[in-house]
């Protein structure tokens, strides 16, 4: 039997905390679109999409209409393009590019991922392929997305593909400079890349996932920030622990909204239902921020002594809370501190209380790492390719994901605002240290670390 | 074996300690047995409803009676009727869905009245009822049955331009959202409810 209590707090959740469906994300195998005809592979990629997930949007609507809860993007993550188009070289990748950028726009889809490889030991002709087309593919199109694995705790970090990855990605956002180097904003490096990741830039459909299927990311900042602040004004005697356990319960609640909906959809559409990512993705509104969480647990701003602690409490909760409300959590499951996208944390940059180096030690604890970070323009591909290695090494070493989105934004400087506008938000450009030029210049591989003697 | 004699009966008193006792002794002692009840208390006030079935001849007017001399002291207000056909609206058809109809808005007379037409000239039926005035918010919650929950966003529209008409904040959302935030069982089973949950 419900409660008016119980039912007016959800409705609470809806009507003054922001919380949505921030993505349902429909993975798709395209390993059966491979072939040697270049035309033919993007006729049949498109085909694919088109067939299965052609639906996606109005059934979306009408699931959201039926429970009366909104659902705010609609995305695509598809085999990375490396594997299934092996065989091609850079020009057939961008035109691969080109044919899921065109599928995207015409069934409705906000993001496809999926422009991505996987070269956390070695490169392949097809990922080296891929990597050389990245500039031309992600800046010549709107809705595709891409990702690449250069690390793993079983196999090191693969410097040489980080080294070349950098001198693409600059490349990639001298090429969209008119928006302070955009396309950056639409590929992320990963560590220990999940495989069934929903949320974009990062999302791919695996080797090792179904044929298809419907994966749902949670999000709700607003939820949680407004919990913690409603705990902390009863009176009376409070502390982490309590904190801890009121994120827990909220984080709960917000899931089971994503298991619902990801059930019903998959049944709708007939096809399996994934797992539910919940991830405290903000975005630039107020009142939908990672970084309010933060003020109302007492950290006046992020970066300040403290900041660390309080995200490991925050990260944590929310994946126990998330975990025992669905049959399946994956993805990245967690919070996300990106630093454009959320208000809070570019004021904190402004302010001079958050660093690259602050930051990149918060991201040892939380879900994801430098996410959404603006760098001056001309940082040099080698010190780019430096700072993934560091935050690969985080997540190596822990045997957690990592990942950088870094924009290089050209033309500009430490201070200086990069905007990239709507959900992406705006930022200062924040400074990076050079001088570990030499280091990356030696390339290789980083060994993959050992397991016992673990401290 | 007589067919049962099924009575349904409300009582209504001041809230004090033995109503039901003595409501239940009196079915029990005429041979009466309670099927179902639902009772609340609203600012000290207290009300019961209950579905009794009786073998033999039991009447409507006898058990008012035994009723009101056993309750004098409690000061009952007791009313009886037999019971009848199953209301239309109180079939379990598992095509229907329950949605959670909330208003909310400054106090002033008429907002019960303006909310419940509209539903009333829809054809709609309250389920359950709740209403609350919180330092001059008024709060209202309905569980209402919507025939086809693919209709419900139809539904939605309209009850938003009545809010927006009439000045108060309306949301419709699915029961089973406040299910699954509130209650501990598998959302599975929501979607395809297990002869467990019976």
């Amino acid at each position: 039997m419900l409660r008016t209590e119980d039912i007016l707090s959800t409705l609470r959740m809806f009507q003054d905390e922001n919380l949505d469906v921030r993505t349902v994300t429909m993975g798709i195998n395209l390993m059966d679109c491979a072939g040697p005809n270049i035309d033919l592979v993007c006729r049949k990629v498109q085909q694919k999409v088109r067939n299965l997930a052609g639906e996606l949007v109005d059934q979306g609507r009408r699931t959201s209409g039926k429970y009366g809860i909104p659902i705010v993007n609609y995305r695509i993550a598809v085999t990375p393009v490396a594997i299934f188009g092996a065989g091609h070289a850079s020009p057939g990748m961008v035109q691969i590019a080109h044919a899921l950028d065109a599928v995207a726009e015409e069934i409705g889809i906000d993001f496809v991922g999926g422009f991505s490889a996987f070269v956390q030991k070695a490169c392949t002709d097809a990922d080296l392929q891929l990597i050389e087309a990245l500039p031309e593919a992600l800046s010549e199109t709107n809705h595709l997305c891409g990702s690449m694995n250069v690390a793993s705790s079983k196999s090191g970090i693969n410097m040489d593909a980080i080294l070349l990855l950098s001198r693409s990605l600059k490349a990639l956002a001298e090429r969209t400079a008119n928006r302070d180097g955009f396309g950056c904003a639409k590929f992320v490096v990963f560590a220990n890349m999940p495989d069934d990741n929903p949320f974009m830039a990062g999302a791919t459909l695996g080797v090792g996932e179904a044929e298809c299927v419907i994966n749902v990311g949670v999000s709700g900042p607003g939820v949680v920030k407004r919990a913690v602040e409603r705990l902390r004004s009863v009176p009376g005697k409070l502390n982490l622990g309590d904190i801890a356990e009121e994120i827990k319960v909220t984080s709960y609640r917000v899931t089971r909204i994503g298991e619902l909906i990801g059930n019903e959809l998959a049944q709708e559409l007939d096809v399996p239902f994934g797992i539910v990512d919940l991830s405290l993705a903000p975005t630039p509104r107020v009142g939908d921020s990672v970084g309010e969480i933060f003020q109302m647990m007492g950290i006046r701003e992020v970066g300040v002594a403290g900041s660390t602690a309080a995200l490991a409490l925050l990260t944590d909760a929310i994946k126990k809370g998330g975990a025992f409300a669905s049959s399946s959590v994956g993805g990245l499951s967690g919070a996300f501190i990106p630093v454009a996208e959320d208000s809070v944390l570019a004021r904190a940059v402004e302010h001079g209380f958050l660093t690259i180096e602050k930051l990149e030690a918060m991201t040892s604890v939380c879900s994801v790492g430098l996410d959404m970070v603006p760098i001056p323009g001309d940082t040099s591909a080698e010190t780019l390719a430096a700072i993934i290695a560091d935050e690969a090494a985080i997540g190596v070493m822990n045997h957690k994901t990592t990942a950088c989105r870094l924009i290089p934004v050209p033309g500009k400087k430490a201070g200086e605002l990069a905007v990239f506008g709507g959900l992406f938000g705006e930022s200062p450009i924040m400074a990076v240290r050079a001088g570990g030029e030499e280091f990356v210049r030696l390339g290789g591989r980083i060994p993959a670390p050992i397991h016992s003697l673990r401290n | 074996m007589a067919t049962p004699n099924e009575f349904i009966i409300t009582v209504m008193a001041k809230d004090q300690p033995g109503i039901i006792a003595c409501i239940s002794k009196t079915v029990a002692s005429r041979g009466g047995s309670i099927n179902e009840l639902s009772q609340t208390v609203m600012r000290g006030y207290f009300t019961i409803i209950l579905s009794a079935a009786f073998e033999g001849d039991e009447t409507a007017d006898g058990l008012l009676q035994a009723l009101n001399e056993e309750g004098d002291d409690h000061g009952f207000s007791v009313s009886v009727r037999a019971f009848d056909n199953a209301p239309q609206y109180a079939d379990m058809d598992a095509d229907r869905s329950q949605f959670i109809l909330t208003v909310q808005g400054a106090d002033r007379p008429g907002i019960i009245a303006e909310v419940t037409s509209y539903l009333a000239s829809q054809g709609i039926n309250i389920e359950d009822f709740f209403a609350r005035n919180d330092a001059g918010t008024f709060t209202l919650v309905l569980q209402i049955v919507v025939e086809d929950a693919w209709d419900a966003d139809q539904l939605r529209l309209d009850l938003q331009s009545l809010g927006e008409e009439t000045r108060l904040r309306v949301s419709l959302i699915h029961e089973d959202i406040f299910a699954a935030t509130n209650e501990l069982g598998a959302v599975k089973r929501l979607l395809q409810p297990s002869p467990l949950d019976i």
